[in-house]
């Protein structure tokens, strides 16, 4: 026997073992799961480092705004002020329902920041309390990502592992840009969600606003001719107000002498999209849980009033950070879109409502 | 000598250390691209406009001072994350959040 055979023969019986190895045991699997579950655990750990730092980033707020107990509030805070969906199997008065939860949530939420901040200013207060909603966020995020990871591990549900490991990637890019949106937060910048209410900014000129429901104002103003109603939530602090109601109100108030009503709101895009496209169709273009956009349709149908969306395109992450200078190109192109309906669809004796909906961090 | 065997188990040693070099490599880079917040002022009488480096307390709307012109009232016109070419003034700006840079999929678990 030569050393070439010799080397065959040994192989040949390695590859042998090998194969019954990967096809007749649990070994393949189980060092899926270890391998899936250590990449798991650096990102868990990823995770926590952004909680971590987003709580550092609520307690700096807090304490430059002489808050005694920063971190008291904080804990207050989060995991409470949960939210639980209105029963849906019986929809009838849904609406009314989620509506009288949402805002029930909200007046808590208000009051406990106002109970514990009592020397801020409103637009500080408003900041305050988004930046305990992301904080309170991201520990949810991080919560989540450690139950399934346990569950995981508990029962060796190897493909329980592997769905997080492929999925943690996009949940840890969020986490982060819910972090770095903070920032934005607290230095009250606006955000890319503001190019609504920015739209409505300059559409509505030097026009006085008029607080016509909590946090929400109106502007009555003339553009190419017409006579335009400018709704948007009232700024600088950061808040969406009630568009929806408020569209409501203004529409039972002015009934069919409305000729038309326009949504502007930020948009998801596609992936193949690019940020600060801009685009128009029918519909109300809002993304609430549902109360505004259905309080706008009902508002519109009530009086066959029809109806126009335009949407600035962008991603998530650019949603909730600082606008982008792309968005603010989006932003003059909305502007110029709403222009040409209004001068193309509505009468020169009409009336139009225009709509900006999305955060007015930022913003006046 | 060697036997063919060996340069078999070699040259696949050899390509599973090289891919999992570049495969370690391709996730430590990351583009590293410079931007910063930028505040544009806007006369409310005359078409005077500048832009200058975001400062704490500027909101869009709010009113900034008077302007050098026509000493009109000078407002915030917009204020907006932009890269930092094309400004040289405003290049001593520092590095931005990671999260609006554009992120590689790797891939690598
Ligand atoms: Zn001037």
């Amino acid at each position: 026997m030569d050393g070439s055979n010799d080397w065959a023969s040994t192989i040949l019986v390695l590859l042998i073992l090998g194969s019954f190895l990967l096809n007749f045991t649990d070994i393949p699997q189980k060092m899926q799961l270890w391998r899936y579950s250590s990449y798991i655990r650096k990102k868990i750990i990823q995770l926590t480092e952004i909680e971590d730092e987003s709580k550092r980033k609520v307690i700096k707020y807090l304490s430059r705004l002489n808050v005694e107990n920063p971190r008291k509030v904080l804990e207050g805070f989060i995991d409470n002020f949960f939210m639980i969906s209105p029963v849906d199997i019986e929809p009838t008065d849904i609406i009314r329902r989620m509506r009288h939860l949402i805002r029930t949530r909200d007046d808590l939420i208000r009051k406990y920041v106002e109970e514990n901040l009592p020397n801020a200013t409103l637009v500080q207060r408003q900041n305050a309390e988004v930046l305990l909603e992301i904080s309170s966020v991201l520990t949810l995020i991080n919560k989540i990502v450690k139950h399934y990871f346990q569950l995981g591990l508990k029962y060796n549900n190897w493909i329980l592992m592997m769905q997080l490991a492929l999925e943690l990637q996009q949940i840890v890019k969020l986490a982060k840009a819910y972090d770095d949106a903070m920032d934005s937060f607290m230095k009250g910048i606006p955000i890319g969600d503001g190019a609504g209410p920015l739209v409505a900014h300059y559409l509505k000129g030097n026009a006085e606003p008029v607080e016509i429901l909590k946090e929400t104002v109106y502007y009555v103003t003339e553009i190419e001719g017409r006579k335009v109603y400018v709704i948007k939530a009232k700024g600088p602090g950061s808040t969406v107000g009630w568009p929806g109601e408020a569209v409501e109100k203004i529409i039972n108030d002015l009934g069919r002498s409305v000729s038309r009503i326009i949504t502007v709101d930020a948009a998801l895009k596609l992936e193949s999209e690019k940020t600060g496209e801009v685009a128009y169709g029918v519909g109300a273009a809002i993304g609430d849980p549902g109360p505004e956009k259905i309080a706008i349709e009902r508002a519109a149908t009530k009086y066959g009033i029809p109806l126009d969306a335009v949407v600035i395109k962008m991603s998530n992450e650019e949603a909730i950070n600082t606008m982008t200078k792309q968005v603010f190109e989006g932003v003059r192109k909305a502007i110029e879109i709403v222009k040409k309906i209004i001068k193309e669809k509505v009468p020169k004796d009409g009336i139009a409502v225009v709509v900006g909906i999305g955060n007015t961090v930022g913003i006046t | 000598m060697l036997d063919p065997m060996t340069i078999v188990i070699l040259a696949i040693l050899a390509f599973i250390i090289t891919y999992m070099t570049v495969t370690a490599m391709r996730s430590r880079q990351e583009p590293l691209k410079k931007k910063i917040i930028v505040t544009q002022l806007k006369c409310s009488s005359c078409d005077y406009s500048e832009k200058r480096e975001f400062k704490e307390g500027d909101y869009v709307g709010k009113e900034v001072g008077k302007c050098p012109k026509c000493s009109g009232k000078l407002l915030v016109e917009a204020i907006y994350l932009e890269e930092v070419e094309g400004i040289p003034e405003l290049r001593s700006a520092v590095s931005i959040p990671k999260s609006s840079q554009p992120q590689k999929n790797t891939g690598k678990y």
